[in-house]
């Protein structure tokens, strides 16, 4: 759960695990996204739950275009996994990426994961 | 007969897909697309077999399929594919079919393919309007997936398949 408040900070709490806290000074940060545009990438809206390992291993993909950025950034953990929020061309987007890291990952194991990202990722948007 | 598997947003410009597509009968085989929203948008073809790329105007788009048998023989030209080999390939695609995308590989090399692309392109090195030059530098480029005996790049696999079409060549 996140509540921005007006003075510029977050105050923020997981509903997994009950930890919280306040951030403070990330504006004009490295992981200050609110200047990002994504609405090249349309579509409708979709909305996926993912397994929490899955989560963190699209979080690793080194390379994402702004679309996918904002997907990743905008995620938020549940109980029961994590939810991404985003268009279809941008969650489409999204398995190009890790498809993209998967091709140049020289750790079998990685590639193999990589690989059953995009599986997981391609199988979600079809059920969709 | 060639079949064009397409990303969603190429397909959601271009037209319905097949559910299950007969295979290609070009040596080539199928080729994939995808849709760069620069301006005016691109459209961007990958050979499965060797990875080749073709840069087009997408626009008109609905006409885009029909007018990549012209522009595929353009770039095979520059890249100095023997003309016989390019002439068997054009009369093989007199139709065409869509269909979804297959491969994650494929889809991998199409994202590389364009970062290397809008790269080139931000730092000045290639020109956005000569979409040719770009698919010949492209098809240059060293691919993940291809093979040391290839070269690593697109181009050597090619030259490969049509050596091996054409002995002779």
């Amino acid at each position: 759960m996140i509540f921005r408040r007006t003075n510029g900070e977050i105050a923020w709490s997981c509903d997994a695990c009950g930890d919280e806290g306040v951030i403070t000074g990330w504006e004009g940060s490295p992981t200050d996204l609110s200047s990002v545009d994504d609405s090249y990438a349309d579509g409708a809206e979709l909305v996926l739950l993912v397994a929490r390992e899955l989560y963190e291993l699209i979080r690793g993909v080194l390379l994402l275009d702004d679309a996918c950025e904002l997907l990743v950034a905008r995620a938020e953990g549940t109980a029961s996994g994590v939810v991404l929020t985003g268009s279809t061309v941008a969650f489409e987007e999204l398995v190009e990426y890790v498809a993209s890291e998967a091709n140049a990952e020289t750790n079998r194991q990685r590639m193999r994961s990589l690989d059953e990202a995009c599986a997981a990722l391609e199988a979600a948007l079809i059920e969709e | 007969m060639f079949t064009v598997r397409g990303t969603k947003k190429f397909l959601d410009r271009v037209g319905r897909p097949m559910a299950e597509p007969p295979t290609s009968s070009t040596v080539l085989g199928d080729w994939y697309a995808n849709v760069l929203f620069w301006r005016p948008q691109v459209a961007l073809f990958v050979n499965a077999a060797t990875f080749v790329p073709v840069l087009m105007p997408l626009a008109p788009a609905t006409g885009v399929v029909s007018r990549f048998p012209a522009g595929m023989a353009e770039v095979l030209g520059v890249l100095g594919v023997d003309p016989r080999f390019v002439e068997a390939e054009m009369t093989e695609m007199k139709s065409v079919v869509l269909a979804k995308t297959a491969s994650r590989q494929v889809l991998g090399v199409m994202n590389e393919f364009t970062f290397m692309a809008e790269h080139t392109i931000g730092t000045g090195r290639s020109d956005p309007t000569d979409l040719v030059a770009l698919s010949v530098w492209l098809a240059n480029t060293i691919v993940g997936p291809i093979s040391k005996d290839d070269g690593y790049t697109p181009l050597g696999v090619l030259r490969r398949a049509v050596a091996t079409t054409l002995p002779d060549h």
